[in-house]
C-alpha cells in the first residue's frame, strides 16, 4: 500500500517542518485534557473541550497521513491508534482515565523520539511495541457506558457505514451525463476553522503550492500519460492538500481532495486510465479548490459544500467496483421515488450546532427556493413531527412564517425517541430539498429530489474503494456516508451541515434557478467562484500570505542591513566634514572685498601713471593688475559655484535623512521578520512541570505570563535548554512537598511563574517559584567544602552574593543526585548559554518565600545598543544594558581599600577597574591620558549584586552597533563579546562586562581562593 | 619525509579542487619577513591588502596584532615576524597584509613585503631535515630553491592549528 515515495531531503525537511506542529498540538491538548480531568476520568463536557478534541483528532490524523505518505510505519501505527482513540472519545463512546493519559503521554513521547530520530538521520530503533500494546489495550477495553448519546446515533457511529446510491433507479440515464456539481461553498464560522489566522495563512500557502504542482503535473501527464513519477507527484499533492484541509477542519474540502487522491491512487495502480474526461474533471475540481482557497485568503472562511463533493468523481471511482461499499442503511428509495438516503456521521461539533439535550433531535429541513408553498409545508411538517414527539421550538419561529415569508430552511427541535433515519424517511415524502436530523452526536441527511432521471450515476464517491489501509481507517472514523446529489439538489440552496447555529432563514446563499442539466465539467469551476464563499460577517480573519525563508538568508539580510547602517554613519561623517568646509567663513564676501581692493589699486595706479607718464614700471604694474583682475573674475565665479554647492548641502542633508529613515526601516523590518513570540517555547514547560509533578508527588501550578513577548528566533532556539534547567531547578529544588508547604502555612499547590517582559532595550525572562528558596546554610557549607572561598570571605558576603554561587559549575546543594537534577551543572549551563547570547543571569532568593531567576537578554543577537567610549587609542562598545551610570569623579575621591581602588557613589563602594590593568599592558593604545589627570570619567557597569567602575577617556555616545563575531574568523576572546565596525570603517570591540568583572576581581592580586578568580580561570579558553 | 611523498601530498592538496590532476607545477606567493623569504601556496591567498588600522585585542597572544575590517568582515591579523621570533620590525611602505583563506576562516598575516609569484616544480621543494631554526616545525612544508634564493614554504593551516582554538570548529 504505502505510497512509499522516494524520500528526498527536501521532502523530509517538509515532513520535519510539519510534524512538530502536530506534535505540539497533541501535547498541548493532552495537557489541557489531563488538567481538566483532574484525577477522575475525562469526558467532553464543554464545547471548548470538544473543539480541542477535534483539533487533536485532526492533528493525529494529519500526522498519520504524513507518515503514511512517507512510509514511516511506526509513526503511522501510533498515530492511527491515537486517532481511533480520539475519535471514540469525541464521539462520546469512551472516556479517558488517568491511566489512558499516561499511555497517551508515552505514545506522544515515542512519537517525538521517532520524529527527532528522523531529523538526526539515525536509524529507526525506537521501539514502539510496548506502547502500541498499551494503546490497543485501551482501545479493546469495553467502551465506557457513560456516554449519553441517543441509541440511534450510537448505532450509526459505531461502525463505519457507507451508503452507495442506489443503482436500482434511473437506469435510463445516459452515461455521458456526469454529475459534476458546482462546488457551492458553505459559510463556516470562524471559531470552528482557523481560529488562528496564522494557521489559515499556512494552509493557504501550502495548499496553493500543492495545487500549483498538481496542475503542472496534470498538464505534463497529458503529454506523457502513465508517467509513474508524475502520478506519484500528483498523488502526493492531493494527499498533502487532504491532510492540510483535514487539519484545518474543512470537511468538504478534505472530502473532495480525498476523492481526488483516490482517483490518483487508482491511476497509479493502473485500475484507471486517464482519459480526457477525467482530466477535465480533475481540473474542474482543482479550479474549485482554488476558488475556495482564494476566498480563504481574502479572509472569508469557507468550505466546499459537502453535498457538492459527492458527485465529482463518480464515474471513475465507481469504475473500480468499489470494494468498500457496504450495505446501505435501511433507506429504500423513498416514497417520492427519487430520494436517496444517506447518513452522515461525522464530528459531533460539526452537526450539533444546537445545544441539544438528551432525547432532543434537531430536524433541519431545506425548502426549494422561491416556492410559495414553503410556509404551508413547514406547518405540515411541524404537525407531522408532533406525532413523534413534542416540537419544542423552531427556527425561524413557526408562528412567524406567514404565507409570503421567504425562507430556505427551518430547524425543528423535537423531543422524541424516534430513529432519525425513520424521521427522515417520513419527512422526505414532503416536497422538500433536504432533510437532516441530528442528535448532537451525528446526523443523518436526506436529499430528495424530483429529478430522478439524473440520479442513476450519482454514486457516492465518498469512501474510496482502494485507499491505503490507513486511509480507510481514517475514513471509518468519520465514515462519511455518501449522498449522491442529483444535480438539482446541488443547485438548491445549500444547508451547510457545518453551520454552528442553524442560521435563520433565509440563508445568505442566493438560490440559483434550478438547473435542469448538470453543469458541464469545464465550467464547473465558475459557479464555484461565483457562488462560493459567502462572506460570513464574523469571519474576518485576514490571512496575510506567508513565506518560509531560510534563516541563513535572513541572517545575510540582517548583515547587509547592518552594513547599510554603517555606511549611513559614514555618510553622516562625510557630511559633517563638508559642512565644516562651507561653514564659518564667508568666502563670497572675502572675494568681493578683495576684488574691490584690486580695482581700487587699479584706479590708484592709473591716476599715478597719469602724473608720471614716463615711468615704465607702471606699464608692468598695469599688466599684472589686469591679470589679477581677470583671475579674480574666475575666483568669483568659482565662489559662486561654491555658494550653489552650499545650498545643495541642504539637499545632502535631506538625502541623508532619507537614507537614515530607510536604513533604519530596513533594519527594523528585517529584525521584525526574525521576531517570534515566546509563547510556544513557554508552553513546552507545561509538560516538563507536569512530569516532575507526577514523579515527585508535588502539586505545581505553572503560570505563564507575557507569552506574546517577541524574541529573535535564534534566541528562542537557544533558550529552550537553559529554561528547562531553570524550571526544573525551581520545581525540583525550590518547591516543597505538599505537606511541608501546608506546615509552612503556604498553599498546598506550589506556583511556578514563567514570565517574559520587555525592559528597556532588553528582554527579561523570569522563573519565579514560591518554594523554599536557596538554602544559604547549605550553600555556605558547600562553598567551604569545595574551598571556593575562605570562611572569612564568606562572612563578608551578603546573602545575595552567596546566592550567586549556585551558578558555579559543579555546585549543587541537593543532598542527593536525582534523575532530574542535583549534579550541579544546571545553573552553570544556564549561565554559559545565556552568556553566549550576550545576556546575564541573576538569582534572587528569600529563604522560605521563594526564589527568582532572571535572564536578561538583548532584543536581538545582531544589534546591540551600546555606549561607545574611547580608552587611549581604542574605542570600545559597552552594552548599554549593563551600564548603570556614568559619573565624573575627582582623583582625590578615589580611596584604597585592601589595595583596591574604590570610589564611593551614593554610599555604595564601587571598585575601579582600569583597562590597562584588565587587558594587560601589552596594548599600548590603552595608556590612558586620564590616568594622570584630576578628573576621571567612570562608567559604572554591572548588576545589582556587583558593580565596577571603568575608567574611560572620552564618551563618544550611544550607538546601535552591529555585532560581528570574532570567532567567525578567529576564536572567542575572553573579555570581548564581539566586534563592530564603526562609521569610519575602524573596528571597535564590544566588551563582555561579565568577564570584565571577573577579571577585575582577578587583577587586584586577590587573596588565594577568591571566588571570582576561580571562575575566570574556568572560563578562559584554554 | 621524502620529497616524493611531499610532492604527491602537496600537489594533491593544491590542485585537488582545480582540475583533479596532479600537475607537478604550482604557484607560491613569496614574501619577506626580516631578511628571510617565505612562501605560501597561491590557492590559500585570497588577496593582498595595504596595512590599515588594526584594533588591538586583549587576552590574545603577542603575535595576534588585532582585528581589521575587510569590507565588512572582521578578520584577525597575525604578525608573522613576531610569530617566528624575527625581532620587532617597523611598518614600512612595503608592509602588506596577506589575506588567507584557510579551513573556512579568513585570516590576515602581516609581512614586510610581498615579492612575487613563483612557478615551481615539485622537485624544487626540498625536505627540511635540520640545520634551520624552523626545522622540525610542522608549519614548514619545505624549502624551495628558486634560482639563487631559498624560500621557506609555509603550511599556514598547520600554523593556525597551533593557534589555540582557531581551527577547532
Amino acid at each position: 500500500m504505502a505510497p512509499s515515495i522516494e524520500i528526498t531531503p527536501e521532502l523530509l525537511a517538509g515532513f520535519l517542518d510539519e510534524a512538530p506542529e502536530y506534535l505540539d498540538m497533541l501535547d498541548a491538548g493532552l495537557m489541557e485534557f489531563e488538567k481538566d480531568a483532574g484525577n477522575g476520568t475525562f469526558s467532553l463536557d464543554t464545547p471548548e473541550l470538544q473543539e480541542q478534541m477535534n483539533t487533536m483528532f485532526r492533528a493525529a490524523h494529519s500526522l498519520k497521513g504524513l507518515a503514511a505518505a512517507f512510509g514511516f510505519e511506526k509513526i503511522k501505527e501510533l498515530t492511527h491508534r491515537m486517532e481511533t482513540l480520539f475519535d471514540q472519545v469525541r464521539m462520546g463512546k469512551r472516556s479517558l482515565s488517568a491511566n489512558s493519559f499516561e499511555t497517551l503521554f508515552s505514545v506522544f513521547d515515542r512519537l517525538k523520539a521517532l520524529v527527532s530520530e528522523l531529523s538526526e538521520e539515525t536509524d529507526c530503533d525506537v521501539e514502539i511495541d510496548d506502547v502500541l500494546k498499551a494503546l490497543d489495550a485501551i482501545l479493546e477495553a469495553p467502551a465506557g457506558d457513560e456516554s449519553a448519546e441517543p441509541p440511534g446515533a450510537a448505532a450509526e457511529s459505531s461502525s463505519p457505514v457507507v451508503v452507495e446510491a442506489s443503482e436500482a433507479v434511473g437506469g435510463a440515464v445516459e452515461p455521458s451525463v456526469r454529475s459534476v456539481v458546482s462546488a457551492d461553498a458553505a459559510t463556516l464560522s470562524q471559531g470552528e476553522v482557523f481560529s488562528d489566522p496564522e494557521l489559515a495563512a499556512i494552509f493557504v500557502e501550502t495548499t496553493v503550492e500543492s495545487l500549483d504542482e498538481m496542475s503542472h503535473g496534470l498538464l505534463k501527464l497529458e503529454e506523457s500519460p502513465g508517467d509513474a513519477e508524475l502520478l506519484n507527484t500528483i498523488f502526493r499533492c492531493a494527499h498533502n492538500i487532504k491532510g492540510a484541509s483535514g487539519a484545518a477542519g474543512l470537511t468538504g474540502f478534505n472530502h473532495l481532495t480525498h476523492n481526488m487522491e483516490t482517483v490518483f491512487d487508482l491511476l497509479r495502480g493502473g485500475q484507471l486510465t486517464l482519459d480526457e474526461g477525467l482530466t477535465t474533471a480533475v481540473f474542474a475540481v482543482v479550479d474549485d479548490l482554488r476558488a475556495t482557497i482564494d476566498c480563504i485568503r481574502e479572509g472569508e472562511i469557507t468550505d466546499i459544500e459537502a453535498d457538492s463533493v459527492e458527485g465529482r468523481f463518480v464515474n471513475w471511482i465507481d469504475a473500480d467496483g468499489s470494494s468498500l461499499r457496504t450495505d446501505s442503511i435501511d433507506s429504500e428509495p423513498g416514497s417520492t421515488g427519487g430520494c436517496e438516503t444517506g447518513t452522515e456521521v461525522s464530528g459531533g461539533t460539526e452537526d450539533c450546532g444546537l445545544d441539544l439535550h438528551d432525547g432532543e433531535l434537531a430536524v433541519k429541513v431545506d425548502f426549494p427556493a422561491g416556492c410559495d408553498e414553503n410556509a404551508i409545508q413547514a406547518f405540515l411538517i411541524c404537525n407531522k413531527l408532533g406525532e413523534f414527539g413534542e416540537v419544542k421550538s423552531t427556527d425561524p419561529d413557526i408562528d412567524d412564517l406567514a404565507g409570503d415569508a421567504v425562507f430556505d430552511m427551518v430547524t425543528y427541535v423535537l423531543v422524541s425517541d424516534s430513529e432519525p433515519a425513520e424521521l427522515e424517511r417520513i419527512l422526505s415524502a414532503y416536497s422538500v430539498d433536504r432533510v437532516s436530523v441530528s442528535t448532537g452526536e451525528g446526523s443523518s441527511e436526506v436529499s430528495s429530489s424530483g429529478a430522478i432521471a439524473e440520479r442513476a450515476d450519482c454514486i457516492s464517491a465518498a469512501p474510496t474503494p482502494t485507499p491505503t489501509p490507513t486511509d480507510a481507517a481514517a475514513d471509518s472514523v468519520a465514515a462519511v456516508v455518501g449522498t449522491a446529489s442529483p444535480a438539482v439538489a446541488a443547485s438548491s440552496p445549500p444547508a451547510p451541515p457545518t453551520t454552528p447555529t442553524p442560521s435563520p432563514a433565509p440563508a445568505p446563499t442566493p438560490a440559483p434557478a434550478p438547473r435542469a442539466k448538470v453543469a458541464p465539467a469545464p465550467s464547473a469551476g465558475k459557479p464555484a467562484k461565483a457562488g462560493a464563499a459567502k462572506k460570513s460577517e464574523s469571519a474576518t480573519v485576514k490571512t496575510g500570505e506567508t513565506l518560509r525563508v531560510d534563516l541563513e538568508r535572513l541572517d545575510q539580510l540582517m548583515n547587509l542591513g547592518g552594513e547599510l547602517v554603517i555606511n549611513r554613519a559614514r555618510f553622516a561623517q562625510i557630511h559633517g566634514q563638508f559642512r565644516s568646509v562651507f561653514d564659518g567663513r564667508n568666502l563670497g564676501y572675502l572675494v568681493e572685498d578683495m576684488s574691490d581692493r584690486v580695482s581700487q589699486v587699479v584706479e590708484t595706479v592709473s591716476s599715478l601713471q597719469a602724473v608720471d607718464t614716463e615711468n615704465r614700471a607702471f606699464d608692468e604694474l598695469n599688466g599684472n593688475l589686469t591679470h589679477l583682475t581677470a583671475s579674480f573674475q574666475q575666483v568669483r565665479s568659482l565662489v559662486g559655484r561654491v555658494h550653489e554647492l552650499r545650498t545643495s548641502m541642504f539637499d545632502f542633508d535631506e538625502a541623508l535623512h532619507g537614507l537614515t529613515r530607510v536604513s533604519d526601516g530596513i533594519q527594523k523590518g528585517i529584525m521584525g521578520t526574525r521576531m517570534v513570540a515566546v509563547g510556544p517555547l513557554f508552553t513546552r514547560f507545561k509538560r516538563v512541570v507536569r512530569d516532575i509533578a507526577k514523579s515527585s508527588g508535588k502539586q505545581i501550578d505553572l503560570v505563564l505570563k507575557g507569552e506574546a513577548t517577541e524574541l529573535d528566533k535564534r534566541m528562542i532556539d537557544e533558550l529552550g535548554d537553559p529554561l528547562t534547567h531553570m524550571v526544573r531547578n525551581s520545581v525540583d529544588h525550590g518547591l516543597e512537598l505538599p505537606e511541608v508547604r501546608v506546615a509552612a502555612g503556604k498553599p498546598e499547590v506550589g506556583t511556578v511563574t514563567l514570565e517574559a517582559l520587555h525592559r528597556g532595550n532588553s528582554i527579561c525572562i523570569e522563573v519565579v517559584d514560591d518554594g523554599a528558596g536557596v538554602n544559604l546554610e547549605r550553600v555556605r557549607a558547600k562553598v567551604l567544602e569545595k574551598e571556593m572561598a575562605t570562611p572569612a570571605q564568606i562572612d563578608k558576603m551578603s546573602d545575595r552574593e552567596l546566592t550567586q554561587y549556585i551558578m558555579k559549575p559543579g555546585f549543587s546543594t541537593a543532598p542527593q543526585v536525582t534523575d532530574l537534577s542535583g549534579r550541579g551543572m544546571g545553573m552553570d549551563i544556564v549561565l554559559s548559554k545565556i552568556d553566549k547570547l550576550n545576556g546575564s543571569v541573576e538569582v534572587d532568593s528569600t529563604p522560605g518565600v521563594g526564589s527568582k531567576v532572571t535572564i536578561n537578554l538583548p532584543l536581538t543577537l545582531a544589534i546591540l545598543t551600546s555606549l561607545v567610549a574611547r580608552v587611549g587609542r581604542n574605542v570600545y562598545a559597552i552594552p548599554l544594558e549593563t551600564v548603570a551610570e556614568i559619573i565624573t569623579v575627582r582623583r582625590s575621591d578615589i580611596q584604597c581599600i585592601q589595595r583596591r581602588e574604590v570610589v564611593r557613589v551614593r554610599d555604595r563602594v564601587i571598585p575601579i577597574a582600569v583597562f590597562e590593568d584588565l587587558f594587560g599592558t601589552k596594548l599600548e593604545g590603552l595608556r590612558t591620558a586620564s590616568r594622570g589627570g584630576d578628573e576621571l570619567t567612570l562608567v559604572i557597569v554591572g548588576f545589582e549584586s556587583k558593580k565596577i567602575g571603568l575608567i574611560v577617556d572620552e564618551l563618544l555616545g550611544q550607538e546601535d552597533v552591529v555585532i560581528k563575531s570574532i570567532s567567525e574568523n578567529y576564536r572567542n576572546v575572553y573579555g570581548i563579546a564581539g566586534a563592530s565596525i564603526r562609521g569610519d570603517g575602524s573596528v571597535s570591540l564590544i566588551l563582555d562586562v561579565n568577564a570584565m568583572m571577573d577579571m577585575a576581581g582577578k587583577s587586584e592580586t586577590p587573596p588565594v581562593g577568591e571566588p571570582t578568580s576561580q571562575v575566570s580561570e574556568e572560563c578562559v579558553p584554554a | 619525509m621524502s620529497s616524493a611523498t611531499l610532492e604527491s601530498q602537496f600537489s594533491a592538496e593544491v590542485f585537488s579542487d582545480v582540475d583533479g590532476l596532479s600537475d607537478p607545477t604550482y604557484q607560491i606567493v613569496s614574501f619577506r619577513l626580516a631578511n628571510e623569504e617565505y612562501g605560501v601556496e597561491i590557492m590559500q591567498v585570497q588577496e593582498i591588502i595595504l596595512l590599515g588600522q588594526i584594533t588591538e585585542m586583549p587576552n590574545v597572544c603577542e603575535h595576534v596584532r588585532g582585528l581589521i575590517n575587510l569590507r565588512g568582515h572582521v578578520i584577525p591579523v597575525l604578525d608573522l615576524r613576531a610569530r617566528f621570533d624575527l625581532g620587532v620590525g617597523t611598518m614600512t611602505n612595503d608592509s602588506r597584509i596577506i589575506v588567507l583563506n584557510l579551513a573556512g576562516k579568513t585570516i590576515g598575516v602581516i609581512v614586510d613585503a610581498v615579492n612575487e609569484v613563483l612557478r615551481i616544480h615539485s622537485e624544487q621543494i626540498e625536505d627540511v631535515s635540520g640545520g634551520f631554526a624552523c626545522a622540525g616545525q610542522s608549519y614548514v612544508r619545505g624549502l624551495v630553491k628558486f634560482e639563487d634564493k631559498l624560500v621557506v614554504l609555509l603550511d599556514i593551516t598547520a600554523l593556525l592549528r597551533e593557534e589555540e582554538g582557531v581551527l577547532t570548529e
